[in-house]
């Protein structure tokens, strides 16, 4: 479920972080907009949209989706904009395409930052999903109430939460993982700037 | 092949970055801009590529303005080379050579086979196809920057200070090389550089440009020797004024082209007597075609005056021999190093064309050491050797 909810957000932040970081005047403008939605407390997001969108798994994944835009949008935007200029210049120099150089030459060199935002999606969408019970969307959450409502829930409670930690760290070191072997086979350019 | 056309570009704001420039750079020719930074070389350059697009002129190539090319197929025409070398570190060697054909929608195989033949050019092995950019060492990646920039085989190519981030030693080693390249391949070469010392090794025709304007053009020797003014003086500094002048002589310009010589089937009675006659110590052996064999001297006519053997048999070989067109500077150092006396000089059949003597050389040293004191005295005009 923590999965769908990046997984949507990857596909709308990312087109949207290379839109931004080709039209760099609009980045202010869409950063402040998710900002505001980052700042919005997990509890009473799923709240407001519970009213909207009902109760249910739905409701879970749209908000999900809001959370992860943020740090997959900044990060590939990031990622873009600090790819070596001379990596540019030379890939414009030889007669690249706008899209043969996004595709050849800034896509392939950001992929790792991109990663890593996607990366910190995923962490914090495992942590809000757990919260999602609470709207009825089942999952371990559902296990960690059951505890507390319980006359000695503490292993019940520890039942629910251990999964949910372990989920978080496991899915952080793969991700950490995968961004690693991005970045070292595909080597960053730091070659220019010893040079320059 | 490349011309400018009252090129001026302006930056925003009112200072001309290029200033009207007009030249015309042919076939074949490798062009280096030289001047101080800032002085407008860079924005030369790319307006070639339209990097950056001029502000009032025109530039054409082969007589068609660049304006109305299309500027992706301009730019895949046209070789790159930049100082940042600016290979894309996340692509293997092979696939960074081969990155203009492959935009060029050639086939994978025939791709690859060009990149191997490129490889060649600079003596690196084929292992490194498959490497990626960091592995290599500065001069390396340089190289697969050049040898990038060839890969569609452009007929121009625009080097910007290529070479300028690399260390003395390794910057020298590919300079050679890659003029030694440029020999081979007839490509129209435009260069970069502030660097006096490579502008003239390298430049058919140097442009010297100040603030956006040509101060002066011409040959490497044309410059040296003639300094439009106080700036171009300057900029060359006074060593190389005159220090350029025996390396850029040939061994030519200074051998006796008409040594004493014997033929190879001649007794040594015969020998003997043209030697005295032209009053020499040593005459240089040929055979019917001129072709080289060795000498007699001195010490061989005492040895052997008396059994009056062919001369073939009794004559000694030369230690060192030139060819034709080998630099001044070469022969000093070796001449230093070796203590012999006399070196011939032959061409490619290894024909005697002339011989190098202790006493020729010492005229050139002699020449650059007092040289500049005639230049100061106004006399300027060629100094070496007569
Ligand atoms: N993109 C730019 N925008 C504004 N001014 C520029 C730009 N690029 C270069 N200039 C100015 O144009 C002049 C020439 O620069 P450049 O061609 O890079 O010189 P060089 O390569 O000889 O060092 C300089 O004064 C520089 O400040
Ligand atoms: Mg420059």
């Amino acid at each position: 479920m923590s999965a769908y909810g990046v997984l949507f957000a990857a596909l709308v932040a990312i087109p949207l972080g290379i839109f931004i970081a080709r039209y760099r005047k609009l980045s202010p403008w869409v950063f402040s907009l998710a900002n505001v939605i980052q700042t919005i407390p997990a509890l009473a997001m799923l709240a407001v949209l519970m009213l909207v969108m009902g109760l249910g798994a739905n409701t879970v994944v749209f908000s999900l989706f809001l959370y992860s835009i943020l740090p997959i949008l900044r990060n590939t935007y990031t990622g873009i904009t600090n790819v070596d200029h001379s990596m540019l210049e030379s890939g414009r120099g030889m007669g690249m395409t706008r899209n043969q150089l996004l595709r050849m030459v800034e896509l392939p060199l950001a992929l790792s930052v991109i990663l890593g935002g996607i990366r910190t999606a995923m962490v914090i969408a495992i942590g809000i999903t757990t919260i999602g019970t609470f709207i009825g969307a089942g999952g371990l959450g559902d296990i960690i109430i059951r505890g507390t409502n319980a006359a000695n829930g503490a292993a019940i409670i520890m039942a629910g939460a251990i999964p949910t930690a372990m989920m978080a760290i496991i899915a952080d070191i793969l991700l950490g993982g995968l961004e690693k072997v991005l970045s070292t086979s595909k080597k960053k350019p730091d070659v220019s700037q010893k040079a320059a | 092949m490349l011309e400018f056309n009252q090129v001026t570009k302006v930056y925003d704001g009112t200072e001309k970055a290029v200033n009207n420039l007009t030249l015309d750079i042919e076939k074949g020719e490798f062009i280096v801009f030289i001047g101080p930074s800032g002085c407008g070389k860079t924005t030369t350059m790319k307006m070639v590529n339209r990097l950056i697009e001029t502000t009032e002129g025109s530039i054409s190539i082969e007589g068609e303005n660049i304006k109305n090319k299309d500027l992706v197929e301009l730019r895949r025409t046209i070789g790159y080379v930049i100082q940042q070398i600016g290979l894309f570190p996340h692509m293997t060697i092979q696939e960074n050579i081969s990155l203009v054909p492959k935009l060029l929608k050639w086939p994978q195989d025939k791709r690859r086979d060009r990149a191997k033949e490129l490889l060649k050019l600079v003596e690196m092995e084929e292992s490194y196809l498959d490497k990626f950019p960091e592995e290599l060492s500065g001069g390396q990646q340089q190289r697969i920057g050049v040898l990038r920039a060839l890969a569609a085989d452009p007929p121009l190519i625009l080097m910007d200070e290529p070479f300028g981030a690399l260390d003395p030693i390794t910057r020298e080693t590919l300079q050679m090389e890659f003029k030694q390249l440029q020999k081979s391949l007839h490509k129209t070469i435009v260069f970069v550089t502030h660097d006096m010392d490579e502008a003239l090794k390298l430049a058919d025709r140097v442009v010297i440009m100040k603030e956006g304007c040509v101060v002066q053009e011409g040959t490497p020797s044309h410059i040296v020797r003639n300094p439009a003014n106080d700036f171009v003086r300057e900029f060359i500094g006074k060593d190389r004024l005159v220090q350029n002048d025996p390396s850029n002589q040939t061994v030519e310009e200074i051998m006796n082209p008409n040594p004493v010589t014997v033929q190879e089937d001649m007794n040594l009675r015969e020998a003997i007597k043209i030697v005295k006659a032209n009053r020499v110590d040593t005459a240089v052996v040929v055979n019917e075609e001129k072709e080289l064999k060795g000498f007699i001297d001195v010490d061989t006519i005492n040895r052997y005056h008396r059994d009056n053997l062919e001369v073939g048999k009794v004559l000694k070989e030369f230690p060192i021999e030139v060819k034709k067109g080998t630099p001044l500077a070469a022969v000093i150092r070796k001449i230093l190093v070796s203590e012999v006396k006399y070196m011939p000089v032959i061409d490619e059949n290894k024909s005697l064309i002339g011989i190098i003597t202790g006493a020729s050389l010492a005229d050139v040293v002699y020449e650059s050491i007092w040289g500049e004191e005639e230049h100061q005295n106004g006399e300027n005009e060629t100094i070496g050797v007569k």
